[in-house]
Parts: structure tokens; C-alpha cells; sequence
């Protein structure tokens, strides 16, 4: 390596100022010798100048309001997204029981929603149950509870019904027959303990 | 905490701007952004040579210093925590656009190379305008490498102390003063005529 090569290792340093006194005395005695090298430290204390000066670059005017956006769009994302990490951290067996749990809960609520009330009292009118608890009283297919509907009633049987109920309520409760006797018409009737 | 909150914002350290956003201080988020928007794109602008891509860049890097606040510690200066997470998305972007370009001679990825292609068509001597002087100049940053690039931008554009950047780029402080000094011997060989026509 020769002086030049040697010294110019130092340049950076010599035009910041940043060299101890006596290397500089030494490479200000090679500098006074070497035009080359006087050159190439005129030249890049001028380039130093010349990148100090530089013009700044400036953000453009909505460069606040985009960066507003997106933390709040970053944030919307967060909400969403704490859920899977949650889940992603329970035990498996407490996720399975969790699903099994919803899907049940789905199903219930999905067979209900197939069957309407009305659907419920024709089947019970229609049962093969609920000929036989009205042609033989005592069977033991009997049901101990039936509800239907006032107008889906034979003529008859209510009132014959109604007797017998009557006489019984009578002895219990006074109260319980003039409940039976405001309900209004087409509204489910509710008979118990036959 | 009561002192710091009756000073004006331009008397507030970064240090405590960062600390009261940790805190839940959004106004002190806003400050940083105030205060750091234009040097951090000034920074990345020279570095990548497209301003619409810097900016996203110094977007990017106030939306991680949002999203990872809790993961500064007063260990460090924050100038140099921030700056080398735009330093190093800035670098990202670069190899993201190396891959999207064609495998050509033109760009076949000057910033990746230690060496640069001799420009002998360029004459510098023709241009005279500051404005176009300036272009020039950039240009001829652009063509370093980008371990190259980068100290010289921080070093004699940012004017950074040698110490944060070697903070900043995590190398030894002797290596940033080679790093700096050779950059400087490329640039102003490339630049001789622009730069003794200033004389």
C-alpha cells in the first residue's frame, strides 16, 4: 500500500476534523507534496457541503389523515381477530365440548322450528293414543295430560267433560271454574288428572 | 410525569413522547409522527430514489411504531429505534423491487453490488442547472450499494453521529467510519467535474 492509498483511509476523518494533531501534521505535509490527493480532499469536503444541502423532501399534505386511517382500520382488524387467538388457546377438549354444545343447541332449535303448536294438537287428536285413552279410560296407554284445541272438539264432549270437571273443581277450588268459564274461545284448553 | 406534561411539545424528549404513548397518550403518537414524517422520508426518499414508495415506507414504519409501542425501552435512543425500522423496511422494499423487475443489465440490482458499473456516457459537465446538479448527485447515490448508501445518507445527509448509526445499522463503529470514508471516495470520483466546477 502506498502513502496515498495508506492516508486515504484517513480522508473521512481529516476533513471532519476527527484526526489527532499529529496525524494531521503528517498528512498535511503528504497533502502539500501530493496534488492528487489535495484534490480528492477538496472534492470531498465539497461533497459533504453538497449532501448538507440537499433539499428536504416533505410528506404530502394527507400523510397524517392516511396514517389516522390505517391505525384505525389496524385497530377494526384487532377487534375481529382476538377471537380465534382466544379459542386457539383453550384446552381441545373444552373446544369440542363447546361445539358440541352449539350444535345440539342448534339442533334443538331447528327441529322445534319445524313443528308448529297447531302441528302438536293434531297429532295429539290424531294418535293412536288418544283413541284409545277416549274408547278405554282405564287402559294403561292413558295419557295423564292432553291439550287441543276448543273448535277441533266433538259436539258434546266438552260439555259432558265440563260436568264431571265441574263437579270435582266444585270441591276443590270454587276459583279454578271461573277460570274455565272466561277463557276465551279458540284458545288452547289445558285438562289435567283425568 | 406532571412537569413533563406542562412542557410545550417542542421541549418534550422522544423519550417521553414514547413513554406517554405507552401510557395511552394518542396527542404524544401524534408528536413522533409530527417530528419524524419528514426526516424519516427524507432518509428514505435518498435511499430508494421514488418518493410514492418512500412514503409508504415511513408509513409502514409509524403504523409498527404504533402496533409494537410496548416493545421500546428506554435503553435506546428512540431517534435510532425508529430509524432502523425504516431503515430496514427501506431495505425490504428494495429487494421487493429487485424481484418485480426483469432480469435485465440496466437493473440487474446495482444496490446489491459491492462494485459499481463505470457511467462513461454521463457527463456531468453538461448539466449546470442546481435542480438537475441535485438529480446528479442523487443518481449517483442511488448507484452505491446499499450498506454504501445508506451510512452516507445517514451520515452526511441526516448528519446522524457515527455512533447512532452504528446503533442504527448494528455494526461496529469502525466499520461505519470505513463504510462512510470509502462511499465518500466513490461518490466524489464519480462526481469529480460537478464538484470542482463548485469551486
Amino acid at each position: 500500500m502506498n502513502t496515498c492509498e495508506s492516508f486515504s483511509e484517513s480522508f473521512s476523518d481529516y476533513v471532519e476534523n476527527a484526526v489527532l494533531p499529529e496525524q494531521r501534521q503528517t498528512m498535511d505535509v503528504h497533502l502539500s507534496r501530493c496534488s492528487s490527493c489535495q484534490a480528492t480532499v477538496a472534492r470531498l469536503s465539497s461533497l459533504r457541503s453538497r449532501l448538507r444541502t440537499l433539499p428536504r423532501v416533505k410528506t404530502s399534505p394527507d400523510f397524517e389523515a392516511i396514517l389516522r386511517a390505517r391505525i384505525m382500520l389496524e385497530r377494526k382488524k384487532s377487534r375481529v381477530s382476538t377471537f380465534a387467538p382466544r379459542v386457539a388457546r383453550m384446552p381441545r377438549a373444552a373446544v369440542y365440548a363447546l361445539a358440541g354444545l352449539t350444535i345440539l343447541l342448534a339442533t334443538s332449535v331447528i327441529l322445534r322450528g319445524w313443528q308448529s303448536p297447531e302441528a302438536y294438537t293434531k297429532r295429539a287428536l290424531n294418535s293412536e293414543e288418544f283413541y284409545l285413552y277416549q274408547t278405554t279410560p282405564n287402559s294403561p296407554l292413558q295419557p295423564t295430560k292432553v291439550s287441543y284445541t276448543l273448535d277441533k272438539i266433538r259436539p258434546g264432549y266438552l260439555q259432558r267433560h265440563e260436568r264431571e270437571a265441574t263437579a270435582h273443581d266444585r270441591a276443590v277450588s270454587p276459583d279454578s271454574i271461573l277460570e274455565k268459564q272466561t277463557l276465551p274461545p279458540g284458545q288452547q284448553l289445558k285438562t289435567s288428572s283425568f | 410525569m406532571e412537569d413533563s406534561e406542562k412542557k410545550p411539545e417542542a421541549h418534550i424528549s422522544d423519550e417521553d413522547l414514547i413513554e406517554r404513548f405507552q401510557q395511552g397518550d394518542t396527542n404524544a403518537y401524534e408528536t413522533i409522527v409530527r417530528r419524524y414524517k419528514d426526516q424519516l422520508l427524507n432518509f428514505v426518499f435518498r435511499f430508494l430514489v421514488n418518493e410514492e414508495e418512500a412514503e409508504d415506507v415511513v408509513q409502514e414504519t409509524f403504523l409498527r411504531v404504533y402496533r409494537n409501542r410496548f416493545a421500546y425501552t428506554r435503553v435506546a435512543k428512540f431517534s435510532t429505534w425508529i430509524y432502523t425500522i425504516a431503515g430496514n423496511l427501506a431495505r425490504t422494499e428494495l429487494r421487493r423491487r429487485k424481484r418485480r423487475r426483469l432480469f435485465s443489465i440496466s437493473d440487474m440490482g446495482l444496490e446489491d453490488r459491492d462494485f459499481e458499473i463505470a457511467d462513461d456516457v454521463f457527463n456531468p459537465e453538461a448539466h449546470v442547472d442546481s435542480a438537475l446538479q441535485e438529480e446528479i448527485i442523487q443518481r449517483e447515490i442511488s448507484k452505491l450499494s446499499p450498506k454504501f448508501r445508506e451510512v452516507i445518507i445517514l451520515r452526511d445527509v441526516q448528519e446522524l453521529s457515527y455512533e447512532e448509526i452504528s446503533k442504527i445499522i448494528r455494526v461496529p463503529i469502525g466499520t461505519v467510519k470505513s463504510r462512510v470514508n470509502r462511499a465518500r471516495l466513490r461518490l466524489q470520483n464519480r462526481l469529480k467535474s460537478l464538484l470542482e466546477q463548485r469551486k
